[in-house]
């Protein structure tokens, strides 16, 4: 058998060669990689839903006419930092930060559900934290929250709802206190960080000199009644521009949600349709 | 001589004028469309299989993690009920046309008739009102195959890494749309990929802008489903 000139076997290896190396250039190895395949399966929550309690009317009874009455607690009353719901090392930092911010105002801020940044708290320079925020932003919230009469704008918003009591029948009372209202870090305190609306109300039904039921609406990041939506955010900057536009909406819309809260909490009590 | 000079002044001052007209004015006399629903107006989304193409990258279980994500925060902090498609192979290839479509639509266009067929025999089997489409593309190239890349992607208008896309169901209209770059996944990441954490942060930027739901307690008692 003749053996082939060294030359041929060199040009035939190279060519072996190339074409390998074209063709593994020709096929990519992510086209055959398997997508992980998954089932959706629903992850449980880490917001805290409160119960929301109902009062129920029996049937053979007609619905109740109330009298409205909504105010706003006073006085500085800050509670600790709430570090029950701490969940990440995030929510940790915002709430340690929140906290400072807390405690340093603890004089001069509104009652304020625990972890919020007082809205009081916007107006005093000094306090840990603030200087994230520029001046005319937060004069622009305190301003608008000043103007918004959050607790007006739920009475009014309830007592269109309720018919008027006629006849003999005694008003039921429904009485609404808001404890707290403010703005929120949701998961950290940055200029950029979004802020969120807070809010904790207390509802209290009396009859008579008989209290029927007493339930808190807690609108808050972490926090919150079964039926409350979750609460509207924003930057600061975006609840401050165009004269605090979007802060003065998500008041208003706030105070719907309280009124129609209460209102779906006493399918006993006379609403109009 | 001065009649031609007289002729291209007055040439180019029309053409100038021309220049100042606006070419889109709508027609005088045109019907105005029923209005589409807004986003914010949907509550029950019907939430896709994420329809993901690993790429280069290595990450086992990005797709889930990236699907629990966008159900929390969809969920929980933009207040829509989310709902899953009862056959989840048919959902998981209509979301891939989805997000391949909803890349280049512009909003309120409807999507062609086979999908929108599909979108809404599922939808309706769900009982949704929107559709919710999540596609991620992650990129785990080294700085030489981000260079190409980005210069491919001029060309031919490559994804972003995460995208999301909301759709009518009743109409199969495109509602919402947004991608973003993930900070987070910037850089080679090594199996198993970004961490929960970082995976929950790129869903909050991509639904950031997503509008809440209209509250259950505003809404009306009996929305069409």
């Amino acid at each position: 058998m003749r053996a082939l000139p060294r030359s041929r076997i060199a040009a035939c290896g190279a060519a072996i060669l190339a074409c390998a190396l074209l063709a593994g250039c020709g096929s990519s190895p992510d086209d055959a990689a398997p997508v992980a395949g998954y089932q959706p399966r629903d992850p449980a929550s880490e917001i805290e839903r409160v119960p929301a309690r109902r009062l129920e009317r029996a049937h053979e009874l007609p619905p109740f006419p109330v009298t409205i009455a909504v105010r706003a607690a006073a006085g500085p009353d800050l509670g600790p930092v709430d570090r029950s719901r701490e969940k990440t090392v995030e929510e940790k930092r915002t709430l340690e930060g929140a906290g400072a911010i807390a405690t340093a105002l603890a004089a001069a801020a509104p009652p304020l559900y625990a972890g919020t940044i007082a809205l009081g708290s916007l107006l005093v320079p000094a306090a840990t934290g603030l200087e994230l925020y520029e001046r005319r932003y937060q004069n622009t919230i305190v301003r608008t929250l000043q103007e918004v009469d959050l607790p007006g704008q739920v009475r009014s918003a309830l007592v269109r709802r309720a018919v008027p009591p006629s006849g003999e029948a005694v008003p039921t009372g429904v009485s609404l206190t808001l404890r707290t209202f403010g703005l929120a870090p949701r998961s950290g305190t940055c200029a950029n960080c979004a802020i969120c609306i807070v809010a904790d109300a207390e509802l209290v039904v009396t009859q008579d000199g008989t209290e029927l039921l007493r339930d808190p609406l807690l609108l808050t990041p972490w926090r919150r009644s079964s039926d409350a939506p979750p609460p509207l955010c924003a930057t600061m900057k975006e609840f401050a521009d165009n004269d605090g536009r979007r802060l003065r909406d998500a008041i208003l819309e706030t105070a719907q949600v309280l009124a129609a809260m209460t209102v779906h909490r006493l399918p006993a009590a006379a609403w109009a349709e | 001589m001065v009649a031609v000079r007289f002729a291209l002044v007055a040439l180019l001052a029309l053409w100038l004028s021309a220049c100042g007209a606006g070419r889109d004015a709508p027609a005088s006399g045109a019907e105005p469309r029923p209005a589409a629903p807004r986003v914010g107006e949907l509550r029950r989304l019907l939430m896709l299989p994420v329809a993901y193409a690993p790429g280069s990258c290595r990450w086992p279980d990005a797709a889930l993690r990236l699907d629990q994500s966008a159900v929390l925060f969809v969920r929980d902090w933009r207040g829509y009920e989310v709902l899953r498609p009862a056959r989840t192979e048919p959902a998981r290839r209509l979301a891939i046309a989805l997000a391949e479509w909803a890349r280049d639509a512009d909003v309120d266009e409807r999507a062609p008739p086979p999908l929108r067929g599909e979108l809404g025999d599922l939808a309706r089997e769900a009982g949704a009102d929107g559709v919710l489409v999540l596609a991620a593309t992650p990129d785990c190239a080294g700085v030489t195959g981000k260079a190409l890349g980005a210069i491919t992607g001029v060309v031919a208008n490559a994804a972003a890494p995460l995208e999301g896309a909301v759709l009518d169901a009743r109409r199969g209209a495109l509602l919402w749309r947004n991608a973003v770059q993930p900070a987070l996944w910037e850089g080679a990441l090594p199996p198993p990929g970004p961490s929960p954490y970082a995976m929950q942060r790129a869903i909050e930027e991509l639904f950031q802008p997503l509008n809440n739901a209209v509250p259950a307690v505003l809404a009306p008692a009996t929305r069409p489903n």
